[in-house]
């Protein structure tokens, strides 16, 4: 095959990581399922966190495997070979490769979520780390959303209610404008006029009441410092003209959104102002003019033409339009013809329609009233003209009505005001005639009504009079206000198909293209009267349709109004004490009652803050975008909807939770039941072999994965530096941590303090050194200077190949990044000081000192990266030929899976060694014997050569013979008379002072050292020691074996090794023999040079690094290089004797 | 007056404490320097006394509990040093209580920034320990002594 085995592993537990890490050890490209969208470790007093961090972060930092966080598998389809996984995604909203774990998303999220748990109440921010005070890897955030908000989808306009609530919560007021504007430029007219259907739908009336929301949209608009700024117009070349007829607010919002899509409307507009409806028919006191001019000047001010005077059907027509390139044209004309009462005495003097006493009201200012006024009908503008006329007359004002008081068409608080201002309502009038004496009118003649059983358009019952049942009302002025009607026949269009009773144009409800291709109508004209967030919406929905209807798009794909998924709360789980909602404030009624201007005050600061508070925040994350305005690595996407993807593998090893879950029998799915706990030493083994002899079997399945024809070149691949001292160009890289760590610190102040040395040739600062691009322009700067050693100063600690338990995801990215494809470690030594979380995070009140104190950990890092050698940089390679000596169980039972998986194997063995029955009579042993490469035990062996390339001297009676091999494994019941054979040299005696330590019944050489420390350490440079002897028990050994398999295969496969840089090494001319040293640590021994002295000697490769030979040195003999007392006492001077630069 | 510390830490157990405590937003005072090494049976009498010649305050050795060491180690070594140095500063007529050896369990951020402030405490405390203050109250009497006759 040519390409990697592919496995899938779907599971949560340390046992699937570490299967994760065999795998990926040996070659296998590993795809790893989880549900959960990071690693945390749960407090637990029977786990270890460290063995659970060392798991978790060895498998993190394996490029050979991918995570797929929050992922859910849902099926499992496909075969051996050719699996499809379904699976399904929890979103978070956040990519976990970019985040950096910084919090500024959480500091600056407007939602604050409160629950009721367990009666206790808990908050957090609707985004926050998985595990809120826990650690995670990764240590990405994560962002809770639950559908859309009732009133974001009651909205006409769709504006983000939820966003700006929580934005007003916070006192961020220009914010929460900015994203009104997004979808509604209008909105200061919204704040006074909607209709709030949001707050009809508001989940906090099961607590107490709806939140006021059109107040809060009102006391956006009204103290909004950006107040005039829109959103700016992308620069599109145009793509066609258009045609607006009428400029209220749905012309405007056509326009608007035509604009915003690249095209280029003009609106007609009859009248001389603009506005239509809101210039004319909307009092002062409920829309004052300058809001009216404020927010459609917003609208006009992008560069939208408007042309007034001109009546479109009568001065000019659709044909003259058409060949002047309008491609497509809206009709949104209103509904501004009164309806007559058609009852004699109408055209009496004194007796007017409501529009004209309203447009003179506006227009001229003022206007003429009689002292006993009447006004017919009971909707908002019979309400309006009420109000207005009240403030003029010195009579009386009375509404007429011919319905009950619960079923006025008028909103309910336009009617209350008008009560408090003095206005009165008959109720169940019907006027039958106006009287009138000579031209004059003097008096209503009315009948009584009693409502009917049938339901009106708007939803109420259709009164009917009763005869005989006449009364009169005087009047020396009669207003009428029985409603408006569109009126289309102006527009003198042919064969425009209009509703014949309601005088409304005709459109398909989903693109509001009337029945004439490329024209459509929208708002009054076509709904009848109705509120303007309803005309508002239809114009940005004939916008779209336009745009479709010129791009040659299907009009009305995606658009058939499936509802979106309202968000569902459980108001007894929310913690929100019962407040009720805030009163608006009105002007005193005498000013109220003598001005045209508005009556409402609008909310305070406080009063609006505390009303937004109490928002539920019903969707969670409300996108008001703040975080999104802070995060530099980029890394939310709010958009983010992708649901379901199908992973692809191989074959699958599934983890699942619990003990009798449900096996998958199919080939090629391999089950483990997670029954022992992390720490769980018996049945360690058990569960892990399974999943080794799976591999295995994996193996021999497919061979071509242990392809052993990668090339292996044996010689020695050196990627040098120079060694010349007076060469050495030192670099130092200041991580800002997209601005975090550069807020904290002085970072000019840090570059001038680092570069002011004299080994110091660059220094410069990348925004966030963990990512692609950061790593890419630090190896660029390395190349391009010449530098042989570096800083970065970010948030990783050192340099090392291993992986602390504190280490996480970001530190490993940025090693991963930079010796990865930019190889930035080929040119350059590298090190790592962590001037984050223990510089900028720990003292962050206090930047002067920070920058102090990072000053000298630069000063100490430069120090460190000097002293590394070229020869750091030496990689060796290892041969994939393995040596056993012994012929224990586990030893054998290891060389037969290594053999069977096709690698070279030598046994040495003692003479009579017994071959335990089990593997003698199974059929590997069978098919491979004859192919292993037997030798007996000689008389002395010794051990040369370099890491992974050992030289195995064998000496049979004055004959010698040597093998090569990069392995070589050890069985820990060699007796004393074999282990003394093989102590010819410093590596064979090691390997007799481990075995020998080990045994049991020394307890004071047990006492005093670990070997289970040391031996770890030898692995890592391909000696293995197998512990248990000859004779245990059967079964036992297999497993044991076969687990030694999968360490010896997984060194073999990890093709080089690195030697680790804190390894002690001795300096022979001060060392006087005193044996301190060899107290410490069974690594070191004593040797003589060619002169007879003896001296300490360690190998280098196989010393752990802890340093205690070196605490116990009287002459400083040995030493460990990058922890030697000079540099000590160099870190201590740069840390303490620092003066200000 | 901000206290210099020099902590000297092991690279295991107690370096993942004070990166725990770092990383969950705890705070500490700049003046405290960390020196990592790989464990803390590497560290001599020398270099402790080495941060008082320049000018440390107080040196706190953070380690692991016992037996929970990587490498196998035993706190023997680092007490072994630490009474050394504490000797030697005593001759000096410092306060031996300038060292402070802290155990810890990994992860244990509270506890080291709990062990540190401890420390600080003690160190910038007024009183002059025990030993120095009766010597001078022996001075006292005996003086007294001979003027009493």
């Amino acid at each position: 095959m040519e390409r990697s085995l592919r496995a899938a592993i779907i599971g949560d537990s340390v046992d699937a990581l570490q299967a994760a890490s065999y795998l990926a050890g040996i070659g296998i490209d590993v795809r790893f399922i989880t549900g959960s969208p990071a690693f945390a470790f749960f407090d637990s007093s029977q786990a270890d966190p460290r063995l659970f961090w060392s798991t978790v972060l060895n498998a993190v930092k394996n490029p050979s495997i991918s995570f797929h966080y929050n992922t859910l598998s849902t099926e499992i389809k496909g075969t051996k070979g050719d699996f499809h996984i379904g699976t399904k995604q929890r979103l978070s909203y956040i990519d976990s490769n970019l985040c950096t774990g910084c919090k500024k998303c959480e500091e600056n999220c407007s939602t604050m979520l409160a629950i009721l748990k367990d009666g206790e109440k808990i908050s957090g921010k609707a985004v926050h780390k998985p595990y809120p005070g826990i650690k995670s890897v990764p240590s990405t955030m994560v962002i809770d959303k639950n559908e859309v908000a009732p009133c974001r989808v009651a909205c006409p306009l769709g504006i983000n209610v939820q966003g700006f609530i929580s934005l007003l919560a916070n006192n961020k007021v220009d914010e929460a404008y900015e994203l009104i504007n997004m979808k509604a430029p209008l909105g200061g007219i919204l704040g006074r006029l909607c209709k709030h259907p949001c707050e009809e739908k508001c989940n906090r009336v099961k607590i107490d009441s709806p939140v006021s929301i059109r107040a809060l949209h009102r006391y956006t608009y009204d103290n909004a410092g950006a107040a005039g700024k829109v959103p700016e117009a992308d620069a599109i070349p145009s793509r066609g003209k258009v045609a607006i007829v009428g400029s209220g607010p749905a012309g405007l919002m056509a326009a608007w959104e035509l604009k915003r899509r690249g095209y280029e409307p003009t609106i007609f507009e009859s009248h001389g102002t603009y506005g239509g409806m809101l210039a004319t028919g909307i009092p002062r006191f409920r829309l004052s003019r300058e809001i009216r001019e404020r927010e459609i000047n917003k609208i006009i001010s992008r560069g939208i033409k408007i042309r007034t005077g001109i009546t479109v059907g009568r001065d000019i027509d659709f044909a003259y339009l058409r060949e002047r390139d309008y491609r497509a044209f809206f009709l949104a004309i209103g509904a501004s013809r009164n309806n007559k009462l058609n009852i004699p005495g109408e055209n009496l003097k004194g007796v007017i329609d409501c529009m004209s006493f309203l447009i003179t009201l506006n227009q001229m200012g003022d206007i003429f009233v009689g002292s006993n006024i009447v006004i017919i009908g009971d909707g908002n503008t019979a309400v309006d003209s009420a109000r207005v006329a009240i403030r003029k007359n010195k009579g009386s004002v009375k509404i007429i009505s011919w319905t009950v008081p619960d079923e006025l068409t008028a909103a309910g608080d336009e009617v209350e005001e008008a009560f408090e201002e003095g206005v009165t309502i008959e109720y169940s009038a019907f006027p039958v005639e106006i009287l009138g004496e000579g031209n004059k009118v003097v008096g209503v003649r009315c009948r009584r009504t009693r409502l009917t059983d049938e339901v009106m358009r708007n939803g109420w019952h259709k009164p009917e009079p009763v005869p005989g049942t006449d009364f009169i009302i005087d009047a020396d002025h009669v207003i009428v206000a029985i409603g408006q009607s569109a009126d289309a026949s102006q527009l003198n269009l042919e064969g425009l198909d209009v509703e014949k009773k309601l005088g409304t144009i005709k459109v398909n409800p989903i693109t509001l293209e009337t029945n004439l291709s490329g024209v459509f109508a929208g708002g009054d004209c076509m709904r009848g009267p109705n509120n303007v967030v309803d005309a508002m919406a239809d114009g940005v929905r004939a916008a779209e349709s336009i745009d479709r209807y010129i791009s040659g798009c299907d009009m009305e794909q995606g658009r058939n109004g499936e509802p979106a998924r309202i968000a569902e709360i459980d108001v007894s789980a929310v913690a929100a004490s019962p407040a009720q909602r805030a009163r608006m404030s009105y002007l005193d009624l005498e000013t109220r009652k003598n001005t045209y201007e508005e009556t409402t005050t609008g909310f305070s600061s406080d009063t609006a803050r505390e009303e937004a508070g109490r928002c539920l925040s019903c969707a969670l994350c409300s996108e008001c975008m703040e975080c999104v305005k802070v995060c530099k690595s980029n890394a939310i996407d709010h958009a983010d909807s992708v649901q379901s993807a199908e992973i692809e593998a191989d074959i699958i090893l599934r983890f699942p939770e619990g003990k009798d879950s449900d096996r998958d029998s199919r080939e090629g799915i391999y089950n483990f039941n997670f029954e022992a706990s992390v720490s769980d030493g018996d049945n360690k083994p058990k569960i892990m072999a399974g999943v080794i002899q799976t591999i295995l079997d994996l193996t021999t399945a497919f061979p071509d994965i242990l392809a052993l024809r990668d090339s292996h070149q044996l010689s020695r691949h050196h990627q040098r530096v120079s060694t010349d001292d007076a060469e050495k160009r030192t670099g130092v890289f200041l991580c800002s941590c997209n601005g975090e760590n550069s807020a904290v610190m002085d970072f000019e102040r840090l570059m001038r303090a680092a570069g002011s040395r004299s080994d110091v040739k660059h220094t410069s600062m990348v925004e966030q050194a963990c990512s692609e691009n950061g790593a890419t322009a630090i190896a660029e700067r390395i190349k391009a200077d010449g530098l042989t050693h570096a800083v970065i100063a970010a948030c990783r600690c050192c340099s090392y190949d291993q992986v602390c338990y504190s280490c996480n995801d970001r530190r490993i990215l940025l090693r991963n990044y930079l010796t990865g494809d930019v190889s930035a470690d080929h040119n350059a030594a590298l090190d790592y000081v962590n001037i984050r979380e223990l510089c900028a995070w720990a003292h962050n009140g206090d930047g002067v000192a920070a920058t102090d104190k990072a000053v000298g950990m630069l000063e100490a890092a430069v120090d460190c990266v000097n002293i590394r050698q070229p020869e750091d940089l030496d990689r060796y390679p290892i041969n994939p030929v393995a040596l056993f000596i012994g012929g224990s169980n586990i030893n054998r039972t290891a060389a037969m899976t290594l053999e069977v998986l096709g690698y070279k194997v030598f046994h040495i063995e003692p003479p009579n060694t017994p071959m335990d029955s089990s593997i003698a009579s199974s059929k590997d042993h069978a098919a491979h014997e004859g192919k292993s490469v037997y030798r007996e035990m000689p008389d002395s062996l010794s051990i040369e050569g370099s890491p992974g390339n050992y030289q195995v001297r064998l000496e049979y009676a004055g004959n010698e013979d040597v093998l090569n091999a990069g392995a070589i494994v050890m069985d820990g019941s060699l007796p004393q008379a074999v282990l003394q054979k093989i102590s010819s040299n410093y590596l064979g005696r090691l390997c007799n002072r481990i075995i020998s330590g080990t045994r049991v019944g020394d307890q004071e050489r047990e006492a005093k050292y670990n070997f289970s420390k040391y031996e770890s350490a030898l692995n890592q440079v391909g000696i293995f020691i197998n512990a248990g002897g000859a004779g245990s028990e059967e079964g036992q050994g297999s497993n044991s074996g076969i687990i030694a398999a999968a360490r010896i295969l997984q060194y073999f496969r990890s093709h080089w090794i690195t030697l680790r840089h804190s390894v002690a090494q001795v300096n022979a001319a001060l060392c006087r023999a005193c044996r301190n040293c060899t107290e410490q640590c069974p690594l070191i021994e004593i040797q003589e040079d060619g002169n007879g002295r003896p001296h300490s000697y360690v190998e280098q490769f196989v010393c752990t690094g802890c340093g205690a030979c070196t605490a116990v040195c009287p002459t400083g003999a040995i030493y460990i290089n990058n922890q030697s007392n000079r540099l000590l006492a160099a870190s201590l001077k740069s840390y303490l004797c620092r003066t200000k630069t | 007056m901000n206290a210099g510390i020099v902590v000297f830490t092991c690279n295991w157990d107690g370096w993942s404490c004070i990166d725990a405590a770092s990383s969950a937003g705890m705070k500490y005072p700049a003046s405290v320097n960390i020196i990592k090494l790989t464990c803390l049976s590497s560290l001599n009498a020398g270099s402790m006394l080495k941060a008082f010649e320049l000018g440390a305050d107080g040196v706190l050795l953070l380690g692991c509990l016992q037996r929970q060491c990587r490498y196998g180690q035993f706190s023997g070594n680092i007490e072994v040093e630490i009474t050394k140095a504490r000797d030697i500063l005593n001759l000096l007529g410092a306060r031996s209580g300038k060292i402070k050896l802290s155990k810890l369990a990994a992860f244990d951020g509270k506890g080291f920034v709990e062990q540190l402030q401890a420390f600080i405490n003690e160190l910038t405390a007024p009183t002059l320990p025990v030993k120095i203050q009766t010597s001078i109250e022996k001075i006292h009497m005996t003086e007294r002594k001979i003027i009493k006759g």
